[in-house]
Order: structure tokens, then C-alpha cells, then sequence
């Protein structure tokens, strides 16, 4: 019976009240949601970029040395736990060498470059893992999609390897590499919860964690609705990608 | 007069995780200014990789071009490195080609006057606008109907047999001195096959070029070719005119061959018999005769000698046997009547 409360709760915008902040659920995700999109868009940024860039070049020039060391960081980089990577950065960045900023969130548009500098070490370690995530999976898609019969038409039409790659090949490796931004994102939320804690950043993650330990299930139960919310709208993103870039998909 | 095109003594070999495959090994053949021959073997004699080969354009690794020469224009196209601008001048500009599988062979992501107008734009520098008059009017003369309001469709939109009309389009666009066309009709319908061949045989007439058709289907061709290598286990095992393979094979592997094809002048009596035995592989091969395990006429000779060469046999007509087949097979056509 709660649960249809609190379906009729939301679909009226009211996601309760708090047990322990005696406030607004909505209030509460609302001020906090900003943050965790803000750091979440940057990191993919970075993840999505540089990783499809890596895995590119790393699949074009297969074998050679460039290849084996791309390879390698990507592996050593699936691996790494980004709490660690979050405390050796406070350690040596924010500690031993005092480069930047170790702790809290500003917002860009009240102070741009503290807000930046801030941002810096928690987007790259939240980035870290999806980045050689990224990275390995460009790298297999391109080697799909270069053996493909099309690729050698491209080159017995003479062309230039590198309008092989660009035009003939890239579009389809992104056709394959979209599926995996969509898979990105949902566990890019998993990592800023960590991320929020060890860098103190006020997002939704932190929110999360801290409503768990103090057993405020409203809170829990809304940010989990909001993940899944998230998740839903970058589906819907890569769907719409997938039709603009795969012309099988545009009349069905 | 020397050949258009002249292949010497080709060896293309893979090295793969099971072993050294000699995919090709040892062939020569060459085609004449508007000349059109046939290359015809069973599946896996190497016909795609001699052909691919001349264009460098095998994976390297696994392949590897261990000797030849591919004399075209005064030039040994081997000598060329693999992504070369002499090579690339010659792929699309001067040489086009023509793959099997029409799904895969033309680019998804593409319409398909965009897959022509960059072979333009690239070899003829023409502007975009002219490329695409260009690219519509062949697509109307290679029979694509209604090509003015298909051009801006995509592959898929395609059925089989238009898709291969789009990639014959696109190998001609800059009216090439030869076409190979590598089983250009093997994964459409029996019905297009024919029709695609004549589609082939008139553009090359138009624009005087010369044509190599690879096929496993001897009897589909036979019509519309001069000449034919035939070849297995990775070499040229007998060569001639249409009218010398057909009227007077030699080799074993040619007449079981023929006897495995279905021709239009064959009454219905007449049953096909299939070539006995798996053709070989190509890893770690006898030096004696490949086909000697499935040969019919086989004799202690082939046992204990070397695959023999090509030698002549008349005319255009050259032949890789120790046996004198025609001889032997007269006598059992004989014994059986
Ligand atoms: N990329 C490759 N890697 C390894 N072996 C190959 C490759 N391409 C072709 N081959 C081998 O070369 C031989 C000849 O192949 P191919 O020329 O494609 O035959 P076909 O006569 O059917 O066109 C086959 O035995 C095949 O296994
Ligand atoms: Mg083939």
C-alpha cells in the first residue's frame, strides 16, 4: 500500500520526505543531482574520447609498439580500484605537491576555475576504468570492423588508408563501440559513489551513501529511482545516435 | 606484343597458427588488351588470392607475397610497397575489382552514389557535383531502374542482384583497363546470374576494357570468355581456349571438372558426376601431383615424381600431366559404348 503512495507521490513530483534531513526528498536530490551530472559528463567525456581515440589508433597499428603499450595501460587500467587511485591522488597531487585542490564542489558557475581544478582529480580517477574499458573495446571493434569485406573494396578503390579509416571504417566501429557508452554510464554512478566520498563532493552518490548507513530509505528509494532514470534517458540517447549513424536502423 | 597484364611465377603463402598455407604457388597467366578469360577451380585453389595478390591487397600478416612478378604498364606492380601511391594510382584507376559477396562488399554506412563518387573524386579529380552526374549515369547504364531517385539509398535497400550491378558501377567508374570480377555471381539467385554476366560482358565492350572472371562454375562462363586457366591446389594446372578445354581437355582434374557442371546442351541422360575425394590441404603438401589422391588415370610416374609443369599441348592449350588423359580416356569411352 506504501508503494502506491509513493508511486502517486512521484508521478505528483513528490518523492517524500527525509527520515534524517527532515526535508524534501526532491530538494534534496535536486541540489545534489547538478553536482553528480556535472562530474559524470566529464568524466565520459574523457572516458568516451580519449578511449575511442586510444582504441583506434591502438587497432590501426596493430602490433606494433604504440599498440602493445596501449594495450597494456588499458589492462593495468581495468583493473585499478578508483578508491585507491582517488587517495593516491589526494596523496601526492593535493598533499606531496599541492597542485590542486583535495576535497569539495564549486559550482561552475559561480566560481569557473575553482570549480575546474577541483573537478580535475575526482573526473579522472572516476574516469580511469571506463577509459580502458573503452579503450579495449574501440580496440576489438575497429579490428571487427577493418576485416570486414568492404574494407578491402575501400582499398581496391585506391584510396588512402587514411580515408579508410576515417570514412569507411570509424562510422561503423561507432556503431558498435554506442552500445557500450550506454552500458558506460550505469556503472560510471557506481564509481562517482566512491568518488563523491573520498573527494567529500555533495552528489547524489554521497547522498546514497550516507542515506544507507543511516538507514533513511526514502532517500535510497528515490536516488535509485533517479539512477534508473539517468540510465533510461542515455538508452534513449544511444538509440537516437544509433539511427542518425546506422542507416539499417532508419526504416526498420 | 606484350601482355596487358602478365602474372610470372606467383607464390603467395600464409603463415597461419596451424602452418604454412601455400595458397598460390607458382602461377602465371596473363590477359590481352579487351580480352576476357576465366579462372575457374574448386573452392579454396587459391583463385581470390592470385587475383588479390597482384593489388597486394591480402592481410599481411597472416599472407605474404614470397615471389613473382605482375608485369602491367611497363611496371612490376610487386615492386610497389602494399599502400603505395603508384599501387593506389592503379587499384580503382586502372585495375577495378569486383567481389563476391555484394552485402559485404559495399559499405553500410554509405549510399551507394557516395561509394562511386569517391572512386571519381580520387582518380579523375572530379568536383563533387560532376561525380555525382557521373556516379547516376552509370547507375542507369549498369541497369539500376529508376536510378535517379535510388541513388541516395543505401546497400541494404538493395536486393542481391542490384547491389553487384552498383559494385560492376562502381569497379568501371573510371573506366578501367581491366575488371576482375571475382565470383561475381556466386551468392545471387541462378536467374541473375546470367543476367549480371551480360551486364558485365556489355560494360566492358563500352568501355573496352578487358575482364578476368573467377568462378567455380565452369559451365556459367564458358559463353562469355576467350580463354581459361584452370586451376587447383594453388597452381595453373591447364590452360587454353574455350574451345581447346572444352573440346579437348587433358588434364583429370579439368574433365572431372566438366563432368561436374551443368551445361545448357546437356540432355537430361547425361548425369553429373561429382569429382571423388576432398580437394587437398594446402598445409604441408606432397611434392608430388595434389590431385594425384583423387585422380582417376593416375600411373607409378605420378607416384614417384615432382607435380609436373605446364607444358604445351597445341596451340594455346597447355597442360600440367604426367599422363596422356586423351589417349585413356578415348579408350574408355569406347570400352563403354
Ligand atoms: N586471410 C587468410 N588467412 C589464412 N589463410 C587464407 C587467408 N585467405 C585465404 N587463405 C587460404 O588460401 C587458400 C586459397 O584461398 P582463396 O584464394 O580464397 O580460394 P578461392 O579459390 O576459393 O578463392 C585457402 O586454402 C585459404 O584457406
Ligand atoms: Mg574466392
Amino acid at each position: 500500500m506504501q508503494y502506491y503512495y509513493w508511486l502517486g507521490g512521484i508521478c505528483r513530483g513528490n518523492l517524500g520526505r527525509s527520515l534524517v534531513y527532515k526535508e524534501d526528498v526532491s530538494a534534496l536530490i535536486g541540489k545534489r543531482l547538478p553536482v553528480t551530472v556535472h562530474l559524470g559528463l566529464v568524466s565520459l567525456f574523457i572516458s568516451v574520447s580519449l578511449g575511442i581515440t586510444a582504441g583506434i589508433v591502438s587497432a590501426v597499428t596493430r602490433g606494433s609498439f604504440l599498440d602493445q603499450l596501449i594495450t597494456l595501460l588499458a589492462n593495468v587500467g581495468v583493473a585499478i580500484p578508483t578508491f585507491w587511485l582517488g587517495i593516491m591522488g589526494i596523496y601526492f597531487f593535493g598533499l606531496k605537491l599541492g597542485w590542486l585542490p583535495i576535497w569539495g564542489y564549486t559550482s561552475p558557475f559561480q566560481n569557473f576555475w575553482l570549480s575546474t581544478r577541483q573537478l580535475v582529480m575526482p573526473a579522472v580517477c572516476l574516469a580511469v576504468v571506463p577509459l580502458a574499458m573503452m579503450t579495449r573495446q574501440s580496440r576489438s571493434s575497429m579490428l571487427e570492423v577493418i576485416r570486414q569485406d568492404y574494407i578491402r573494396t575501400a582499398r581496391s578503390k585506391g584510396l588512402k588508408e587514411r580515408a579508410v579509416i576515417m570514412r569507411h571504417a570509424l562510422k561503423n566501429a561507432l556503431i558498435l563501440i554506442i552500445t557500450l557508452i550506454g552500458l558506460q554510464v550505469a556503472s560510471l554512478f557506481s564509481g562517482s559513489v566512491l568518488v563523491e566520498t573520498v573527494f567529500n563532493i555533495p552528489g547524489v552518490g554521497r547522498l546514497l551513501v550516507n542515506a544507507v548507513f543511516s538507514k533513511d530509505f526514502v532517500v535510497v528509494q528515490a536516488c535509485v529511482l533517479v539512477v534508473a532514470a539517468l540510465v533510461a534517458v542515455v538508452n534513449l540517447a544511444t538509440d537516437i545516435a544509433y539511427g542518425w549513424l546506422d542507416p539499417r536502423m532508419r526504416q526498420g | 606484343m606484350a601482355h596487358l597484364l602478365e602474372v610470372k611465377n606467383l607464390r603467395t603463402y600464409f603463415h597461419t597458427e596451424a602452418g604454412l598455407v601455400k595458397a598460390v604457388d607458382g602461377v602465371s597467366f596473363h590477359l590481352d588488351e579487351r580480352e576476357i578469360i576465366g579462372v575457374v577451380g574448386e573452392s579454396g585453389c587459391g583463385k581470390s588470392v592470385s587475383q588479390l595478390s597482384m593489388l597486394q591487397l591480402i592481410p599481411t600478416p597472416p599472407g605474404e607475397i614470397v615471389s613473382g612478378e605482375v608485369l602491367f604498364e611497363e611496371a612490376n606492380l610487386l615492386d610497389y610497397r602494399q599502400n603505395s601511391p603508384q599501387l593506389r594510382a592503379i587499384r580503382g584507376g586502372k585495375i577495378g575489382f569486383i567481389f563476391q559477396e555484394p552485402m559485404t562488399s559495399l559499405n553500410p554506412v554509405l549510399t551507394v552514389t557516395r561509394q562511386i563518387t569517391e572512386v571519381l573524386e580520387l582518380h579523375l579529380k572530379m568536383e563533387k557535383h560532376a561525380a555525382q552526374s557521373r556516379a547516376l549515369e552509370l547507375l542507369k547504364l549498369v541497369g539500376i531502374p529508376d536510378a535517379a531517385r535510388r541513388m541516395n539509398d543505401y546497400p541494404h535497400q538493395f536486393s542481391g542482384g542490384m547491389r553487384q550491378r552498383v559494385m560492376i558501377a562502381m569497379a568501371l567508374s573510371c573506366n578501367p583497363k581491366v575488371l576482375i570480377a571475382d565470383e561475381p555471381t556466386t551468392a545471387v539467385d541462378v536467374t541473375i546470374q546470367a543476367q549480371l554476366l551480360e551486364v558485365m560482358k556489355e560494360m566492358v565492350e563500352r568501355f573496352r576494357s578487358s575482364l578476368v572472371i573467377v568462378t567455380h562454375n565452369l559451365g556459367l562462363v564458358a559463353r562469355y570468355v576467350q580463354r581459361i586457366y584452370v586451376m587447383y591446389a594453388g597452381r595453373v594446372v591447364e590452360s587454353g581456349t574455350v574451345k581447346e578445354i572444352f573440346g579437348d581437355r587433358r588434364h583429370p582434374y579439368t574433365i572431372g571438372l566438366l563432368k561436374s557442371v551443368p551445361r545448357l546442351d546437356q540432355t537430361k541422360s547425361e548425369r553429373l558426376v561429382p569429382i571423388e575425394g576432398l580437394p587437398p590441404n594446402q598445409m604441408n603438401m606432397p611434392p608430388n601431383c595434389a590431385f594425384l589422391p583423387r585422380c582417376p588415370y593416375r600411373i607409378a610416374r605420378c607416384e614417384r615424381e615432382a607435380w609436373p609443369i605446364l607444358r604445351p599441348a597445341g596451340g594455346k592449350h597447355f597442360v600440367a600431366c604426367h599422363v596422356d588423359v586423351d589417349v585413356k580416356e578415348r579408350a574408355r569411352e569406347t570400352a563403354r559404348s
